[in-house]
């Protein structure tokens, strides 16, 4: 297909970013005040042996470049190194925990795809009227709105009230499971749905003003034939792109959202690592995170190129 | 303009006498131009008011613990009711205020100033420095800001200054990006022409010519960061992250009141609520804020 | 069709914009029609006013719009969809803006035709690639499933004309139809229009600023200058013996091949603010002319010679000196 040589491009220019984020992720983890093996074992498991493993595994006796190299080794064999606290590797626990992430994601992503259509078509289409100067309002309240307490507030509302959905957990079975995960991709979604809608909307006002919006209705197209054929196309392509930017705001957020819901996926991981001081989990997470948002940044570029036929490939 | 040729006034010939109306130019007054504006300053100067004064007018101490009176609703006594220590919600979201406040304060100047000044040196200059900074940005940007952010935290400790350290190292990318497109675009004009040629010291074309001009979409920008860097402090601290108790924090509260969220939900509600009010007032500020800098069609 | 009267204001916060104020012309049948003036004194708006193409939230319009019978701007949204693009069409500007870049060329002709004519899909594929013909694209079998930003300017602005033409307009709104063109393009799709014209036997209404294009296609021509229609003629007497400063005054703003020596003349000043317009004739505060009674009301449009109208209060005086031969312009004595 003729789309290969663009995804081989688009790979090629990310190598440098990608050595960039195990750069960063590296040097984060040398932030830990004071001596580092020490820290990361705390004072129970700071035996001579765990003391030497980890100066051997991280390389802290040796210059920074060369500890560099090692972690650089490590990684591209697969080894993120093992759990202080689990008996595991991180790989193995980040694999075990990715299926309900990316759920997670992709349930939050229908959602909000699903509310910001309609909201961000009524307030554009009505622009200064009732429903747009409803909606922008809605803005105000959501964009200060913490994730956390609006879980909570839902989490009243809707479980412990209203008993429509459970409080917190996985599920077992995917029926189940999307029972379960419902509160928490809704959250994400609220939460979203302030600048994705905005964004929107401003889209689809600029889109409206367009000329050809304008020629069809010269022609004398039906107004609904107009939106949908002539309007709709665009906004979709706005859609991904706005999406796509708010990528990184997404899976922010389901740290937060696993937390509260205690759904058990890679945010749930990351900050029960924190708590225990896990620095290998902390360190590996990281590094997840960033390729995850990369790799969803790629699939946005190409699902646009898809879509838009001013896209080339060259 | 006349067609062919441009609008060169000449010198009207012959008792051309115009008449034209002296346009006495009525404008709307600013609270009917730009609501916005005006009801966010309100609300803004409310919130700080209320976070510097009231503290000094709570009725209790906010650390005050009062175990016989732990767990109510609100009374009388308890406009807001008490939490699990018996202490005084209203007292201690007064004080909170103070703390988040200033939480949005910190977490917005640091990487205002330092990623408006390396957006400005990235735009101006070009480069290896604009390369250089670019790249930078891109790879920072790659991490989800929470993760990385967390992670930050997590290695260097729990606690504000930490909490202050990680967003700097953090947040001035967006400042940076913003600047930078600006500048990019500024550089070019004519009158920075004019002051080359003139010979003024870039560091002056930039200070006193350029700066201006470009600094205003960061500062529409910083209001809506100020909105979001609460609300990041507020999660840190409801994760146990951030600010650490006994000092009240919104977030915080909100963490404390979870375990009760069945039965006493205004615990864990009311703090929340600040938040959002403190959310709304700057983000219509900022608004109108962006409605008022832009520059007239 | 006949216009009465029609006006077309802007509520903006900083006032009433009178955009198209007490337009009136009449526009025969196979005839073209020019609409001519400097950027913003209404042409265009005049133009989508014609069809209510114009946002009605911040615009009102009001006035009549006779045609076939019917008042256009009486009628209700959905007979006044029967009318666009089957009895009326459009032909706008910028062609890159007005085809929608993600949709196919061919099926944004044939868009129309299954819209107003009840034709089956292979059918409108069909005529459309006999309209891509027809207006002069070269290949329309392997062009038709092209995109808008596949086709050069010229290419793109007949496929608009394509569009305009699908269902046999009896008239047709050109809207600066060259003006986003190349100049050898521009005379290529003014014959293309011109002749289509011959062949199917339509009105043009042709808007534009360009002075040269009306003399090449304009049977009869309309000035118009901050919202109003200032003279209307014939086109070659307008040419020839303008009864209006300022059309007089465009006219002198033109390098003219002929004479080499005389000095290229602009019109001093610059186009009213369209909220608060000078009073009386709005062209007084840039008029030669100009005298007391020019303040003080607007002059009416009015008939000064067979099929010669001018809504100037002096018409006469340029009429004398076209009599006399005299060239120069009035304006600033040198």
């Amino acid at each position: 297909m003729n789309r290969l040589p663009y995804v081989g491009k688009r790979l090629l220019q990310m190598i440098p970013v990608l050595i960039g984020i195990t750069i960063v992720t590296f040097l984060v983890v040398r932030l830990i005040p004071g001596n580092p093996a020490l820290v990361m074992l705390g004072p129970k498991k700071a035996t001579p042996e765990n003391i030497a493993a980890i100066n051997h595994h991280l390389g802290l006796d040796r210059p920074l470049p060369v500890q560099y190299l090692v972690f650089l080794g490590n990684l591209v064999h697969g080894d993120l190194g093992s759990s202080f606290f689990f008996q595991e590797s991180v790989l193995q626990l980040v694999w075990e925990k990715v299926p309900a992430t990316l759920f997670l994601l992709l349930y939050a992503t229908v959602l909000s795809v699903l509310l910001m259509l309609p909201m961000g078509l009524l307030a554009a289409l009505n622009k200064d009227r009732l429903p747009d100067q409803v909606i922008r309002a809605t803005f105000l309240f959501g964009l200060g709105m913490p994730s956390f307490w609006l879980g909570l507030v839902l989490i009243l509302a809707l479980s412990v009230n209203l008993h429509l959905f459970p409080v917190s957990g996985y599920g077992t079975n995917p029926p189940d499971q999307i029972w379960h995960l419902f509160l928490p991709a809704l959250t994400i979604a609220i939460s979203l749905a302030p600048i994705l809608v905005r964004s929107l909307r401003n889209s689809l006002i600029d889109t409206l003003r367009l000329d050809h919006v304008l020629m069809a209705r010269a022609k004398g197209l039906r107004e609904r034939r107009v939106l949908v054929r002539h309007v709709m196309r665009n906004a979709l392509i706005s859609t991904v792109t706005i999406l796509g930017i708010n990528i990184g705001f997404l899976i922010g957020s389901t740290v937060v959202i696993e937390n509260i819901f205690a759904v058990p996926g890679l945010g749930y991981l990351m900050l029960t690592a924190i708590s225990t001081r896990d620095y290998p989990i902390v360190q590996g997470l990281t590094l997840i995170f960033a390729l995850l948002v990369i790799a969803v940044n790629l699939l946005t570029d190409i699902t646009y190129s898809l879509l838009d036929p001013r896209v080339t490939y060259d | 303009m006349t067609s062919a040729a441009g609008a060169a006034p000449q010198p009207l010939a012959g008792p051309a006498r115009s008449s034209e109306a002296t346009p006495i130019r009525r404008r709307l007054p600013l609270w009917r131009r730009n609501p916005s504006l005006v009801l966010g300053s309100l609300l803004i100067a409310l919130i700080v008011g209320a976070s510097l004064i009231g503290p000094l007018l709570m009725p209790y101490d906010p650390d005050a613990q009062d175990l016989l009176h732990t767990l109510q609703g609100p009374t009388v006594n308890h406009l807001l009711g008490t939490d699990s220590l018996g202490r005084d919600i209203l007292s201690r979201m007064l004080s909170a205020g103070r703390v988040d406040l200033q939480i949005g304060f910190f977490c917005v100047s640091f990487p205002f100033v330092i990623g408006s000044l390396l957006g400005c040196l990235a735009g101006y200059y070009g480069g290896l420095l604009d390369t250089i900074i670019m790249r930078v940005i891109d790879i920072v940007v790659a991490f989800p800001f929470f993760v990385l952010i967390l992670a930050i935290v997590a290695m260097l400790g729990p606690g504000l200054v930490n909490l202050y350290i990680a967003v700097g190292l953090v947040s001035w990318i967006s400042y940076a990006r913003i600047v930078r497109g600006e500048m990019l675009v500024a550089r070019q004009s004519e009158f920075v022409l004019a002051a080359k040629v003139i010979g003024y010291h870039d560091a002056r074309i930039i200070a006193r010519h350029l700066l201006p001009n470009v600094i205003t979409p960061a500062i529409v920008f910083s209001m809506s960061d100020f909105v979001l860097d609460i609300a990041l402090g507020a999660s840190l601290s409801f994760f146990g992250l951030g600010v650490q108790p006994p000092t009240p924090e919104w977030g915080l509260m909100v963490s404390d009141g979870r375990v009760f969220l069945t039965t006493n939900w205004w615990i864990a509600t009311f703090p929340g609520l600040a938040i959002v009010l403190v959310g709304v007032a700057f983000s219509l500020f900022g608004d109108g804020l962006a409605d008022a800098l832009r520059p007239p069609s | 069709m006949r216009v009465e009267d029609l006006r077309t204001h802007f509520v903006t916060p900083s006032g009433v914009v009178r955009a198209v104020d007490g337009v009136s012309f009449e526009v025969a049948a196979g005839e073209t029609f020019g609409l001519v003036g400097e950027s913003g004194c209404g042409k265009s708006v005049t133009c989508r006013s014609l069809l209510r193409l114009v946002p009605e939230p911040p615009a009102a319009i009001s006035g009549r719009v006779l045609f076939e019978g019917r008042d256009l701007l009486a009628l209700p949204r959905s007979a006044l969809r029967t009318v666009r693009g089957r009895r009326i069409a459009m032909v706008f500007q910028d062609p890159m803006t007005a085809l929608n870049p993600v949709i196919r060329v061919g099926d944004q002709i044939a868009e129309v035709l299954r819209e107003h004519q009840d034709v089956t899909r292979r059918q409108a594929r069909a005529r459309a690639l006999e309209l891509m013909g027809l207006v002069g694209i070269p290949a329309p079998r392997e062009r038709i499933d092209d995109y808008p930003h596949q086709f050069s300017g010229g290419m793109r602005q007949r496929v608009v004309i394509a569009i305009a033409l699908a269902c046999n307009p009896r008239l047709l709104l050109a809207d600066e139809p060259t003006t986003a063109l190349d100049v050898t393009i521009q005379d290529q799709i003014l014959k293309l229009l011109l002749r289509l014209q011959q062949t199917l036997g339509m009105s043009i209404v042709l808007v534009t600023h360009d002075l040269a294009i009306v003399a090449q296609t304009c049977h009869r021509v309309a000035v118009m200058y901050a919202g109003t229609i200032v003279e209307q003629a014939a086109t070659d007497t307008l040419l020839a013996a303008p009864r209006h400063p300022y059309t007089r005054g465009l006219l002198d703003s033109l390098p003219n091949v002929r004479e080499r020596s005389r000095y290229l003349q602009p019109i001093p000043g610059a186009p009213p603010d369209l909220v608060r317009p000078p009073s009386g004739c709005r062209f007084h505060p840039r008029c030669p002319l100009v005298a007391d009674a020019c303040v003080r009301e607007q002059p009416p449009l009015r008939q000064v010679a067979p099929d010669h109208l001018s809504a100037c209060l002096y018409h006469d005086r340029l009429a004398e000196r076209a009599a006399a031969g005299s060239s120069s312009p009035i304006g600033v004595q040198r």
